[in-house]
Parts: structure tokens; sequence; C-alpha cells
């Protein structure tokens, strides 16, 4: 057995209700250590071309990371994938908090998933064994009844549990998939695949040490109580310990990027009622964190006077249920993402589908008799609220809206299209790209649709003597440069950096843990991943993990069709914004498509199709997936 | 002056206080003045004074102004 690994695989088949376990070489999982890498192996190996995202044979991954559950700060994370009903291509997201780790220490790397149960269950995991369990009773169900419900039939309260909401039973195309009812995989759908399948959850309880696996745990051990000291002391991760992400608002606003009206503004007027500070003095009780780690990120909060048993809101839900509808009031935002979080809908796609047929109302696009009599103008509050609902039911309006923005555009018609602020159908995060051109080529080249994770923001790597552009020296980064400027150094700064976030996802590293965005040097992943596994790992070769795992996704993408015409922004970012610091200026347009040619080279993908080509894919030892996408 | 400190700034202040009264006897650089505090220049990425926006290396201050600075924001 490899190190580092427990090496084994839970092959479910939700048809036959057969539950296997297969165990993987070394020689396997070092090309393919865990998260986005495994999953994308196994999407385009073991999902026919063309599926529909509803149909029994997609195939759903879920996935531990390199690293997940070692004693490493933010090495938490899992990912979940399978081809996305939002986008029609590979969908993915991570998340973090306990399930994870909960996993490996019930002896697995990941879960994989076919067919569709006749009736609802649930799959119980527990160290070493499996079984598919009746989810009946917990149908319908809010996501805090089902955990206790779980908990309570198990016999056990330290039981971890995965599960979707009633939005994910209703295929919303945007539905998410919650643990411990704090942490999320959102945005493109994968708790709609999940629902598809008749699967509510996964519970998981497990009493294997991650250091019994390791190859040299003392060495674990004694790395990860040095980085959590840092995590202390380091900039970067001390404010995210003081303020979280909502810490992100006000500078945002400053700049000239805060989305404001889905886009069309980039400074928000009511910026005083959605900030920090509000959300400290109005909503904040507690801070919380994810298994073992030492930045403590996550904040806790009181929805209408009473503790919220659903976790307070990021920056991302703050700004787009806030500026982005227009909304000035901090425990509006808390209630709306109370909401989503109660139903399990992606907060950022919900808010900004809210937002796009905000200003198709206010253009006459729609009315009162197509919204339900919901005046939905931006600001407005209850229509907001009243809209989370309609969506997760699949209600009236709701019921278009939970399409998606970019297919609600094509039925609405007329101008909607260009207020559909999305990528492959994905809507955008709440960062502008209009101050950050890096940031603007990642939403465009994402295989999974807009992502503000892809790379390091721009803005961090501007000033050579700063804090964030040092720790990124150790990638490989050469010049500081400015964030609204393309040019081959920043190709060059793209292609680093979005190598190395991709083995953030393959080695279940937050992205809050490595630098630039945060305190892991380089040379500290480097020295986990060989006390984990013993292999003698380069830098080099981490970036390449993350590679493969990119190309593995792309070429799932090619094999539906995808090419370069889906690698483009919305219209409106390249005219500006209407006011705030930056009002007036947009992406220049020649600039991105150059862009976009020059990294399809630093790639080797092919400059037309924007997509893998069979000798970059041979070189990244993915013949077979070439073979598989007709390359 | 007054001193807002956004992101990580409040670490180089003893007990991390939020904003901070900094005295100032004659205009001065802010750059200068943020330097004396112990804060690392090269870390801020937006200053604003009084509400706008300034060019960290060129802004001077007095001591009526209302100073408010924030790092980069890099995603999350």
């Amino acid at each position: 057995m490899p190190y580092g690994s427990t090496a084994k695989i839970l092959r479910v088949d939700l048809t036959t209700g057969k539950v296997e376990i297969e165990e993987f070489t070394e020689a396997f999982y070092r090309l393919y250590p865990g998260g986005k890498a495994l999953a994308g192996y196994f999407l385009l190996n073991e999902m026919p071309a063309h599926t529909d995202p509803f149909a029994p044979e997609n195939v759903m991954v879920i996935a531990n990371g390199l690293l997940t559950g070692s004693p490493v700060s933010t090495a938490t994370r899992y990912v979940v994938s399978a081809r996305s009903p939002l986008t029609g291509g590979y969908g993915e997201s991570e998340a973090g908090g306990f399930w994870g780790p909960e996993l490996k220490m019930a002896g697995f790397e990941a879960i994989l998933i076919k067919g569709k149960s006749a009736e609802p269950v649930y799959l119980w995991i527990q160290d070493g064994q499996a079984e598919l369990r009746s989810a009946k009773h917990l149908w319908g169900r809010t996501p805090l009844d089902v955990q206790k419900d779980i908990r309570s039939e198990l016999g056990d309260d330290k039981i971890r549990v995965l599960q979707i909401g009633p939005a994910g039973e209703n295929l919303v195309r945007y539905a998410c998939i919650t643990n411990d009812l704090r942490h999320f995989n959102g945005r493109n759908g994968m708790g709609a695949v999940m629902g598809s399948k008749n699967l509510r959850a996964v519970a998981v309880r497990g009493h294997q040490r991650y250091l019994s696996l390791a190859h040299d745990a003392p060495a674990l051990q004694a790395l990860g109580k040095r980085l959590s000291q840092e995590a202390q002391k380091h900039p970067l991760s001390w404010d995210l310990q003081q303020r979280g992400t909502p810490g992100l608002v006000e500078p945002l606003n400053t700049g000239g990027i805060l989305p404001t009206r889905n886009f069309r503004q980039g400074a928000f007027e009511g910026v005083d009622g959605i900030k920090w500070e509000a959300y400290e003095k109005q909503i904040f009780t507690a801070k919380r964190s994810c298994y073992a780690c030492a930045v403590r990120c996550k904040r806790e909060v009181a929805v209408e006077g009473k503790p919220s048993e659903y976790g307070g809101p990021e920056y991302e839900t703050v700004a787009v249920f806030g500026s982005d509808c227009g909304v000035d009031d901090i425990q509006a935002v808390a209630k709306a993402n109370e909401l989503c979080n109660e139903y399990l809908l992606d907060s950022i796609s919900t808010g900004a589908t809210i937002a796009f047929a905000m200003e198709c109302f206010e253009h006459g696009l729609i009315g009162l008799k197509d919204t339900d009599g919901l005046d939905l103008r931006f600001g407005n509050v209850e229509a907001m609220l009243a809209m989370i609902g309609k969506i997760a039911r699949r209600e009236g309006f709701g019921d278009l809206l939970a399409e998606g923005s970019r297919h609600a555009a094509e039925k609405i018609g007329g101008e909607a299209p260009f207020f559909a602020i999305q990528v492959k159908g994905q809507e955008l995060p709440m960062h502008d790209p209009r101050g950050k051109y890096n940031v603007g080529l990642g939403y465009a080249i994402s295989e999974i649709g807009a992502d503000h994770l892809l790379v390091a923001h721009d803005t961090m790597l501007f000033n050579p003597e700063s804090v964030s552009f040092k720790g990124a020296q150790g990638l490989g980064l050469q010049q500081a440069q400015p964030p609204r400027v393309f040019n081959e150094e920043k190709t060059s700064h793209f292609y680093i950096l979005e190598r190395w976030t991709s083995f953030e996802k393959v080695s279940g590293l937050c992205f809050f843990g490595p630098v630039p965005r945060s305190f892991i040097q380089a040379a500290d992943v480097i020295e986990a991943v060989r006390a984990a596994t013993g292999w003698e790992v380069t830098l080099d070769e981490l970036l390449t993990m993350g590679e493969r795992a990119t190309n593995l996704a792309r070429a799932f993408n090619a094999r539906e069709g995808f090419s370069r015409q889906d690698d483009a922004l919305p219209e409106r970012l390249f005219a500006g914004a209407e006011n705030g610091a930056l009002q007036g200026q947009g992406m220049p347009r020649e600039d991105f498509e150059q862009a976009l040619t020059r990294l399809y080279r630093a790639k080797g993908w092919d400059e037309q199709t924007g997509m893998p080509t069979r000798e970059r894919l041979e070189a990244l030892s993915l013949g077979w997936a070439a073979d598989l996408m007709g390359a | 002056m007054k001193l807002f400190l956004g992101g990580q700034f409040s670490l180089y202040i003893p007990g991390h206080p939020p904003s901070v009264e900094v005295e100032i006897n004659k205009p001065a650089r802010l750059s200068e003045v943020l330097s004396g505090l112990g804060i690392p220049v090269a870390d801020i990425h937006l200053a604003v004074v009084n509400g706008q926006l300034v060019e960290l290396d060129e802004a001077v201050v007095s001591d009526q102004d209302d100073v408010k600075i924030f790092p980069p924001v890099g995603g999350g």
C-alpha cells in the first residue's frame, strides 16, 4: 500500500444497490493522487460521451486530496465532480470542513457513484464498511433535521453528514451539497446530480489515524505544528482569522470592483450597511474552523436574533445578496444566506440569477405577471427573499430561474442575454475582472465556468516587495505586474499559478493555505508531500500533477464539444462600470483575445480550438485521454 | 490623523486596534507616517484620504485628515 493513502475507492451502483471496494496501485496514485485528478480520470473513463447530467449514467466522484486529513492546516478539502447540469461540461466543486478527513479515517480516498436508486437512499460508511439505507423518511426535509435523524438512527452524534437539500431534490441546476450544515460544494449543480440519483446523504465515521498511513509521521506532525504557529503570525492568515472573508467588502468597493447591481456598477452607495463593521456589530457571534486548521476563517451568525444553524455568509454571499442585488442591509443578507443554506442552493448563482432578473425587470423585459406579482427591483429585500424559496421549490417564476441565468435569458429573449453575467452558464463570482485582468482570463478559461479560485488575483502580484509577491516568487514568478494589463509576463504568471491552484485541488489544500494568498510556502508544501508519501517530489512535479488534472477536465469538455468560443466573457465587462474608482474603464477586447491565444500556446493547447493536443496529453502521460476525446 | 487599518494592518500596532489616532505636527508624507508606525508600505494597495483615493507615494497628510489603508484583495 502506498504511504499517505488508504489506496481504497468505494464503488456504488445505485441502480443495483451494489457496493464494492477497489484498491489502486502506487503507480496509479502518483499520476492521479487525489481530488481533481481522480475526478477527471474517472469521469472520462467511466462516463459515456454526451451523457445527460440527470441520467443514471452520469458518474459522480467524491474524492479527497492527497493531503486531506493530514495535520497540515487547510488540508481539509474534497472534490465533488460529475457532468454539470448548469454548464453541460465538467462539473466540480471543493469544500472543507470535517467530512473529507472523516472519510479518510473511515478507510477511503474516494467514492464513485453511478446509476439511480428507485427510492431515496443514503450511504453509510464506517471503518472500511459501507451500505445503502432508505432515506424515504428524510426526503423533503431540512438539512438540520436530516443530520439529526441520521445521527440518532445510527446512534453516534459524531457522524459527519454530507447531504443535499430540497433544491437538489428538485433538480435546481445550481443546487449545492453541504457537510456539517456549514461547508458547501457549490456552483455548478453537484447537488442536483445527487438528487437525480435519489441519493440524499453520505454519512461517515472512522477511527483510523492519518498519521498511521504517513511515510514519516514525526516529520509531518512537526511540520503541522510549525505551520499552525505560522498561521497565527503571518499577516495574510492573521487577517483571515480576524475578519474572515467578509472583510473584503470595503476594500473592493474602494477599488471600484465591488460588483453592484448585476455588475453595472463597481461601487455601492450602501456599502456601510454590508461591510465587516456592520457584519460584526449586527450578526457576528463566533469564529469557527475546519478540521485541524489554525486559520479559523469561518464565521457564525445570528439571523433574526437567533443563532443560525447554517453558518455565516462568506464575502461572496454578502456581495451577491448585498451590492449585486442593491441591498444595503446585512441582516437581509444573513437571511438570504440562511435560506440558501437550508434549501442547499449555491448562494452565488442564486443571488446572481436574481440580480439578472432584477435588471430584466427594470428594463421591462419581464413584468409583474411573469414574476408572480413580485416587484423584482434592485434593493427590494422582500422580493429577493421570496424568490429564493420559489427557485428552490421550482415554483412559478422560480422554475425558470432554477435553470440558471443563461437558460432563463434565452427564454426571456431580447436584451436578456446581455444581462446574464455568466461564462459557460456559470454565474460570475463577486470579483470584477475589470480591475484584475488575469482573474478575467481565469473566468473565461476555467473548465467549470467562471471561477474566482483559478489563479491568485493580480492585485496581490503588483508590488515586488509585498508579502504576497515574495510568496509567489517561491513558485517561480519573476516580475511583479500591474493588475490591469495583459502581457507575456502576465501569461507566465497565469500558467504557473493555475497549475499551482489545480495542485491545491489535487492535494486538498485550501486556497487560503499556500502562497501567494496565504501563509504556507512552496517549500513547506513539498515537505508535506514528501513526509506523507515518501516521494522525493519537486515543485515541478507538483505543478505537473496540477496540470494533468486541468488537462483531464479540459479533455472532458472537448469530448462534449466545447471549444475556444466557450472561453468568452460577458460583453458587459468590455464596457466600463457606471461608477467607482474604475468608472468607464472596460477590459480591452483585443488584448484579452491575444492573452487567451498566448495562454493556449503556453499550455500546449490548440490555438484555434483551445483544446489539449495529443502531443501535450502524451507528454503528461495522458495519451489515453487523447484517444477518448478523439484528438 | 485618524487612521483606519484595513486587512492585516492592525497586526503592526500594539493591541491590534481597528483604527488609531496618529499625532502629526506638520504636513507629512503619508508613506513616511505609515512606515514610522511599522506598517509595511509595500503591502498597501489602496489609500484613501478624506474619502478620496490617493497615490500612496505622493499623498501628504495633516492632523485633521481621515485616512484608510487596505491591502490587495486576493480572492475568497
